[in-house]
């Protein structure tokens, strides 16, 4: 014993070896084709896939393409030799040849083994009658649909080119072709067949358009080369032709060729593998019946329609595409989450932001808009306070100018007129419309429309401006209106308009309340003075004063104790008083009366 | 505007305390041939002597002091009033009509037409000179009425109450003679030739305000 075995275990008392199920596999033309390589490589993987025994494998080859029948007789003696005393439980034929000689020289070399056979092309055995104990599965070569995907892929296409050899299953393979094609029929069909190999690349590359090539097989050229595994001619003819190139057969998809109807060698291969360990598990052969496995199927290389230039859309539901490049997804799913995620992240941050600058901008404008609404109501009820007053003013002048000029004429009638008389007429007239405009233009200040920007103001001096419009209504009222003005009011910041606009509905409603009381006791207090933190202005009457129930409602729109009063203005003055950050209060005066106290915050509180 | 002198030339008080207006609504008046009389205050108007006629008064509805309705009614107190003009920069529905409801003439609205407001004090200057007349007339009817003795108010009253002097001289228990001589000498002392004029004069002097002396009862 050449080397230390564990205690107990003598190499001579290795239990009896089952004996293992021997296969001969006998192969055609060069194992290394793709064909022999895919089917055998799935064949195997069926057969030893978890067997009952052992399984052996003798492989065997004939080389057909080469010597045809020549060497038989030494092939068998050498066999024979090789398998005299030896049981063999199965032979595999993979390939017309090898199942041919298999069932001729059975009989002497492993008499009464089952023969299972696979690799053999649908039509190849026409007229061979199958021996016993034989069975195995024929392989389907579509060329009538890969036809009809040539023609779905190229629809422009009118004619198809068979490409092909010079061996006798090159044209075994061609003619079934031809007969497929015919039975197609809608495509004109011609031959590049059993040429050289360079003649037939220039006649692919000689190919106009509309048209596509199928390849079919080319083991051999007019030369008598045999191609050799994985060197074929297929990668050359792709590379020529300018028109796309079909496959008719699995193996040849991937090397180039656009696409193909075809069964698929692998699933052909392990096909075979289950039907051998079937029989070599003890079915009887003879009860199963050949047929062909599997069904063909569509296929397209993604890269051949990237090739030709061929839209996606041309491939038939039915296909499958291969060799498409994986998707971004596929590629890099991880970083493209993360860079989605960021993304969406990104995009819910400045959609959000955009949302909350477009809020924003509504918002501005919304306030502005209340802003010009409340200016124009404000307007609106400080004519309402100032109507009298207004029609008091201008009516005034007017009168007096229309009365003057009224009177010149009566005079320049009647003769009367002197020049002296007419240049006080006229003097008369040019102060009364300068009077009348003034008004105007003092109103048009106070009610006009305009952009109200907030500055620093006096609120002293708003107040009597403010007054100053009141005064002549104050008079004709017979109201007098006492201002008691403090030197120490600070500053506030605001829109003076509106703090004149506070004032005078203030002061207005006062004169109303007072308007029924006797002379005497018509009076209306303005007083302003520093509070902490702001100016306030006070508006004192001694008029009736407010029924208690009054009070609560007393700043609201609508509310008014005045027969002809709209019931802004209280709103107005507490709306205006709020947007500048003010407050506006209200209490009774002793012994009756209002107090109406408007407090505005100093500039920098 | 051809400026017809006035048909009714007249003082016409202007209460009002805008003195460009005073003014100017003066020179008009002038050149109409009226008599302006300008005051700045009700007060001021209240106090001056205005017993000069024909005239009316031009009142501005709002002043300083007593407003022109408080004016008005100031007015209105008094027997010998002028007719007033409203004349306003602002007239509001219930200023005018109160000031209509208290006997103004009109109610006019700044600026005016020198022609309406002419027109207007013609009216109202017809309608004072027609008051001065009647309060002539009233005023001679009284003295008339004053002339008679207390005996012969009571014939009076029978005469225009339509009774027989029979009646009369029952009622009064006097001799019908005495009725008939009381008779006439209440138709001499009235003025007046028959019993219908005598009754109308009754009625006027009723309107006028007069208690006339009722027949005592039976």
């Amino acid at each position: 014993m050449p080397y230390a075995v564990p205690c107990g275990a003598q190499a001579g008392d290795a239990p009896a070896r089952e004996d293992p199920w021997r296969v001969v596999l006998i192969r055609n033309w060069d194992a290394m084709y793709p064909i022999n390589v895919t089917r055998e490589t799935a064949l195997r993987a069926a057969l030893m896939d978890n067997p009952e025994r052992v399984v052996e494998i003798y492989p065997e080859e004939i080389d057909s393409l080469r010597f045809g029948e020549a060497v038989d007789e030494e092939m068998v003696s050498l066999l024979r030799r090789k398998y005299k005393d030896m049981s063999v439980d199965l032979v595999i034929a993979s390939g017309r040849e090898p199942l041919l000689f298999a069932a001729r020289h059975r009989a002497e070399l492993w008499p009464g083994v089952p023969i299972v056979f696979n690799g053999v092309t649908e039509g190849e055995l026409a007229g061979w009658k199958r021996p016993e104990r034989t069975t195995g599965v024929t392989m389907i070569f579509d060329v009538e649909g890969t036809l009809a995907l040539g023609a779905a892929l190229v629809p422009s296409a009118r004619a198809v080119y068979f490409v092909s050899g010079a061996s006798d299953f090159d044209r075994f393979y061609l003619d079934m072709a031809t007969r497929q094609a015919r039975r197609f029929g809608r495509l004109e069909v011609r031959f590049i067949a059993g040429a050289t190999q360079a003649e037939t690349l220039a006649r692919v590359a000689a190919i106009g358009p509309d048209a596509f090539v199928v390849y079919l097989t080319m083991l051999r050229d007019a030369t008598g080369q045999i191609a050799a595994p994985g060197l074929g001619t297929l990668p050359r003819v792709v590379s020529a032709s300018r028109v796309p190139v079909l496959a008719s057969i699995h193996t040849q998809l991937g090397r180039g060729a656009l696409a193909g109807s075809f069964a698929r060698v692998d699933e052909h291969g392990r096909i075979a593998g289950l039907l051998a360990r079937s029989v070599l598990e003890g079915a009887d052969p003879d009860a199963i019946a050949v047929k062909a496995d599997p069904q063909p199927v569509c296929q397209v290389d993604w890269n051949g329609l990237y090739r030709w230039a061929i839209p996606e859309r041309n491939v038939p539901k039915a296909c499958s595409i291969i060799n498409r490049p994986p998707s971004l997804w596929e590629t890099y799913f991880w970083p493209m989450v993360a860079l989605i995620a960021i993304i969406v992240l990104q995009a819910v941050l400045i959609s959000s932001l955009v949302i909350e600058i477009r809020r924003r901008r509504i918002a501005e404008d919304q306030s502005r808009e209340r802003g010009a609404e409340l200016a124009r109501v404000a307007r609106l009820s400080t004519v309402g306070a100032l109507t009298a007053s207004i029609a008091h003013e201008i009516n005034q002048p007017m009168g007096a100018i229309l009365s003057n000029a009224e009177a010149a004429e009566m005079m320049l009638d009647q003769g009367t007129l002197e020049t002296a008389t007419l240049r006080e007429i006229l003097a008369d007239i040019r102060t009364e419309d300068l009077r009348a405009s003034e008004v105007i233009q003092r109103l048009r200040k106070l009610l006009g429309e305009r952009e109200s920007t907030p500055v620093a103001m006096d609120v002293n001096r708003e107040v009597a401006e403010a007054l100053r419009h009141l005064a002549f209504d104050a008079a004709r009222r017979g109201v007098m209106l006492t201002p008691v003005f403090s030197s120490e009011v600070p500053a506030i910041l605001g829109d003076p308009v509106q703090v004149q606009q506070v004032i005078i509905n203030l002061v207005v409603n006062a004169m109303d309340a007072v308007g029924q009381e006797p002379e005497r006791q018509r009076e209306v207090w303005i007083e302003t003075r520093a509070v902490a933190g702001g100016a306030q202005a006070i508006v004192a009457d001694r008029g009736p004063g407010l029924a208690p129930q009054d009070e609560a409602r007393l700043f609201h729109s609508n509310f008014t104790s005045k027969k002809d009063g709209m019931g802004f203005g209280l709103s107005i003055v507490r709306t205006i008083t709020e947007m500048h950050g003010g407050s506006v209060g209200h209490e009774p005066n002793v012994p009756h009366g209002s107090i109406f106290r408007v407090t505005f915050p100093a500039v920098g509180t | 505007m051809s400026a017809a002198a006035a048909v009714v030339a007249g003082i016409v008080h202007v209460v009002d305390d805008d003195i460009a207006f005073q003014t100017a609504i003066a020179r008009v008046l002038v050149a109409a041939g009226h008599k302006p009389r300008l005051y700045a205050s009700a007060q001021e108007y209240l106090g001056a002597d205005d017993s000069e006629g024909p005239a009316c008064v031009l009142l501005d509805l709002r002043m300083p002091g007593p407003s022109g309705l408080e004016l008005q009614g100031a007015l209105a107190r008094r027997d010998n009033a002028h007719p007033v003009i409203f004349i306003s920069g602002h007239g509001d529905i219930p200023s005018t009509v109160r000031a209509m409801r208290d006997g103004a003439v009109d109610f006019l609205t700044k600026p005016v037409p020198t022609a309406t407001l002419l027109a207007t004090i013609g009216r109202a200057l017809t309608q004072d000179l027609q008051r001065q007349q009647w309060l002539v007339r009233v005023s001679d009817l009284r003295q008339r009425y004053a002339a008679l003795t207390p005996r012969e108010r009571q014939v009076m009253a029978g005469v225009i109450g339509g009774r027989l002097n029979k009646q009369i001289c029952y009622t009064l228990h006097a001799a019908e003679r005495t009725v008939k001589t009381h008779r006439a000498r209440v138709m001499e002392k009235m003025q007046v030739r028959s019993v219908a004029e005598l009754v109308r004069l009754a009625e006027e002097l009723e309107a006028a305000g007069t208690r006339l002396t009722a027949m005592p009862e039976e």
